[in-house]
C-alpha cells in the first residue's frame, strides 16, 4: 500500500471518530437535554469511550505485534484483569478513582499479568500460541478470583465491582480523564517509536536479533506501553473484551501489517467503534443501562469468529 | 590483514548430547566458502555459533580480528547478516517491507527507512528479479519466491560477513545456479565473506572456492573445494561413491554414483 492511500484512510478513520464523538453527545436517556447535561455528563462520558477504545485497539495492536500471533489482546492475556486487579487493590486501600496510586497499580497490575502469561507460555525459547492463549486464561482466572475474594472481605462496595469487571463507562470524572489521557500517551508514544523494531521483531527473534534489535529490551517496553494502554482503558472503563482482539484486525485488512500506521489506524477506529457502542449500551434498553464490555463480546465474538473463517491466510505461523 | 571470519578450536555441546569440537578455519574478505556434512553433523550449529547467536562453549570466532563477544549487538548487525534455514512471517508484508528491513541495523532506532533505504532494497529486488513481487505479500509468494526475498533482505543488510543456512531449498535447479552465481558475484565485487551451509554439495563443488566437510561435529577436510570433494572423503563423510570431473571450461561437477557398501 502507498503512503498516499494509507494516509487517506488513516484521515478517513480520524473523520469516522470525530463524528461518531459529536454524535454520541447527543445520544441518550434524556431526549432534549440542556446545555449542563451535555457538558457535565454526556461529554466526558463520550471522552471517556473515546479513551478507552482507542486505549485497548492499541494495545492490542501492541500485543499481536510483540507476540506475533494475531489471536493476543489485552482481555485474552490477562492484561486487563491485571490492571483491573491493581485497581481494585487501590481501591480498597481507599485511594480514589483516578488517583495517581489507582492508576500506578492499575498500570503495575497489568504489567505483571502479562509477563506471568508470556513467562509461563515460554518453552525453548518460543512462545507458541497454544500456550499463550492457555496461559492468559489461567492468569485471568486467577486475577479475576483474587479480586472476588478481596471484594469478598469487604462486601459494600461488590457491586460496584462487578459492574467494573463487566466493563462498563459510568463514572468519568476529570482526573480519572486526565490520569488515563496520560497513560495512553506514555503507552501509544513508545509504542509508535518501536514501530520499525516491532515490524523486524515479526520474523522472529533470532532473525530480529541479527538484524540489530535488541529484542528482551524491545519485549519489556513493548508490554510496559501495553500496561500503560490497558490501565487507561480499565481505569475509564473496566474490563472491556474483544475490542483489542478484532480492531487491530480490522485494521491490519485495512492498512496492512506495518506496526505504526496499523497502530494508528487501530487507535482512531477503536476510539469509534467503542464510543458507538457505549452509546448503544445506554439507549437500547433504557432506562435501564447495559455494561458497555458485555456489548462488546455479544457483538465481537461472532464477529471475530466470522474474520477467522475469512481470512484464514493470517493465521498461518 | 586478519582474515574477515576466524573460528579457533570451536566447541558446544547440547545438554551433554551432540557436541561439535575442535572446528578452527579461516575466511578472508571476498570468500565463497562452504560448509557440508550429512543430516546432524553440526552445520546449522556451527552457524549460529558463527552468527554470535549462541556463544561457543570452547575457543573463540574473531571477526576482521575481533572477538565476537566483545562486539555490540548493534555493530554485528551492521558487520553480519544471517539467513536461518527456515523463515515464518505471521503477517502479510510485503516483499519490499521485508526487503527494506535488511537497512535497519544503519538506522537509529527512533527513525524510519528513508527513500535511499527504499531505492536500495528496490535495487536488489531488481537484481533478484523479483521486481514484480515487490508489493505482493510474501505469504502469497511461492516459497523459492519467498526465500529469495530473505536472501534480498540479506544482501540489503550489506554485511561483511553474510552466512546462508541452506538458500536454495525451495528453489527450482535454474534458481539455484543463479543464487549460487550471485552470492558468488557478491562476494567477489563487494569483498563480502560470504558462508554458505547447503546439503546440495553439487553446487558447493561448482561454485564455492574453499570449503569444510563436517561429520558427527569435527572437521573430516578443509581446503579447496576440489581436493576437500575427493572420493575417499566423501565415501568417509556421506557413505556414497563419487567422483569430481572438469567440465571443457573448467566448471567442477560431482558425480555421484552410488551408495558405499563397503
Amino acid at each position: 500500500m502507498s503512503k498516499k492511500t494509507a494516509a487517506e484512510k488513516i484521515g478517513l478513520f480520524f473523520l469516522a471518530a470525530l463524528a461518531v464523538g459529536a454524535a454520541a453527545v447527543f445520544v441518550g436517556p434524556v431526549a432534549h437535554p440542556d446545555a449542563a447535561i451535555l457538558l457535565k455528563i454526556r461529554l466526558p462520558r463520550v471522552l471517556a469511550g473515546l479513551l478507552a477504545g482507542a486505549s485497548l485497539a492499541g494495545a492490542g495492536a501492541l500485543m499481536q505485534g510483540v507476540l506475533r500471533n494475531p489471536l493476543a489482546d489485552p482481555y485474552i492475556l490477562g492484561t486487563s484483569s491485571g490492571a483491573a486487579l491493581g485497581a481494585a487493590l487501590a481501591l480498597l486501600a481507599g485511594a480514589g478513582y483516578g488517583s495517581p496510586l489507582f492508576y500506578v497499580l492499575a498500570a503495575c497490575g497489568a504489567f505483571a499479568a502479562t509477563a506471568a502469561s508470556y513467562l509461563l507460555a515460554r518453552t525453548d525459547n518460543r512462545t507458541p500460541a497454544v500456550n499463550l492463549l492457555l496461559s492468559g486464561v489461567i492468569v485471568s482466572a486467577f486475577c479475576g478470583a483474587l479480586i472476588l475474594l478481596l471484594f469478598a472481605l469487604k462486601r459494600d462496595t461488590a457491586f460496584s465491582i462487578l459492574i467494573f469487571m463487566m466493563g462498563s463507562i459510568t463514572e468519568a470524572s476529570r482526573a480519572v480523564l486526565i490520569g488515563a489521557g496520560i497513560l495512553f500517551a506514555l503507552g501509544m508514544g513508545i509504542s509508535l517509536a518501536l514501530s520499525r523494531q516491532l515490524d523486524i521483531l515479526s520474523l522472529g527473534e533470532e532473525k530480529a536479533r541479527t538484524l540489530g534489535v535488541n529484542t528482551e529490551a524491545l519485549k519489556l517496553l513493548a508490554f510496559a506501553a501495553g500496561a500503560f494502554l490497558c490501565a487507561a482503558a480499565v481505569g475509564v472503563a473496566g474490563t472491556v473484551g474483544f475490542v483489542g482482539l478484532i480492531v487491530p484486525h480490522v485494521a491490519r485488512l485495512l492498512l496492512g501489517p506495518a506496526h505504526g500506521r496499523l497502530s494508528v489506524g487501530a487507535v482512531l477506529l477503536g476510539a469509534a467503534f467503542l464510543t458507538l457502542m457505549d452509546a448503544a449500551a445506554r439507549t437500547i434498553a433504557a432506562p435501564a443501562e447495559i455494561p458497555v464490555g458485555v456489548l462488546t463480546s455479544v457483538c465481537g465474538a461472532p464477529f471475530f469468529l466470522w474474520l477467522l473463517r475469512k481470512s484464514k491466510t493470517e493465521y498461518k505461523s | 590483514m586478519a582474515p574477515a571470519l576466524k573460528a579457533e578450536n570451536l566447541g558446544y555441546s547440547y545438554n551433554g548430547g551432540f557436541a561439535l569440537a575442535d572446528v578452527s578455519f579461516e575466511i578472508s574478505a571476498g570468500e565463497f566458502f562452504g560448509i557440508a556434512g550429512p543430516n546432524g553433523c553440526g552445520k546449522t550449529t556451527l552457524l549460529k555459533l558463527l552468527s554470535g547467536d549462541i556463544a561457543p562453549q570452547a575457543g573463540k570466532i574473531l571477526a576482521d580480528g575481533t572477538g565476537m563477544a566483545a562486539i555490540s549487538p548493534r555493530r554485528k548487525a551492521a558487520l553480519l547478516a544471517f539467513l536461518p534455514a527456515e523463515m515464518s512471517v505471521p503477517y502479510d508484508f510485503t516483499a519490499r517491507e521485508i526487503a527494506v528491513m535488511g537497512r535497519s541495523p544503519g538506522l537509529d532506532w527512533w527513525k524510519n527507512y528513508s527513500d535511499e533505504d527504499y531505492d536500495a532494497a528496490n535495487e536488489i529486488l531488481i537484481l533478484l528479479g523479483l521486481e514484480h513481487a515487490a508489493d505482493k505479500p510474501v505469504n502469497a509468494l511461492s516459497s523459492g519466491e519467498r526465500r529469495k526475498v530473505f536472501i534480498a533482505q540479506a544482501l540489503c543488510q550489506r554485511p561483511r560477513i553474510l552466512l546462508l543456512d541452506e538458500p536454495t531449498t525451495h528453489l527450482d535447479i535454474r534458481c539455484q545456479l543463479q543464487t549460487f552465481e550471485l552470492l558468488k558475484d557478491f562476494a567477489a565485487s563487494r569483498g563480502t565473506a560470504v558462508v554458505v551451509v547447503s546439503h546440495d554439495i553439487g553446487l558447493v563443488a561448482r561454485y564455492c572456492g574453499r570449503m569444510l566437510l563436517l561429520k558427527g561435529g569435527r572437521p573430516a577436510a578443509l581446503g579447496a573445494a576440489r581436493e576437500t570433494l575427493a572420493p575417499a572423503n566423501l565415501r568417509a563423510v556421506y557413505g556414497v561413491e563419487a567422483e569430481t570431473r572438469a567440465d571443457s571450461e573448467g566448471g567442477m561437477h560431482l558425480l555421484i554414483k552410488s551408495p558405499y557398501n563397503g
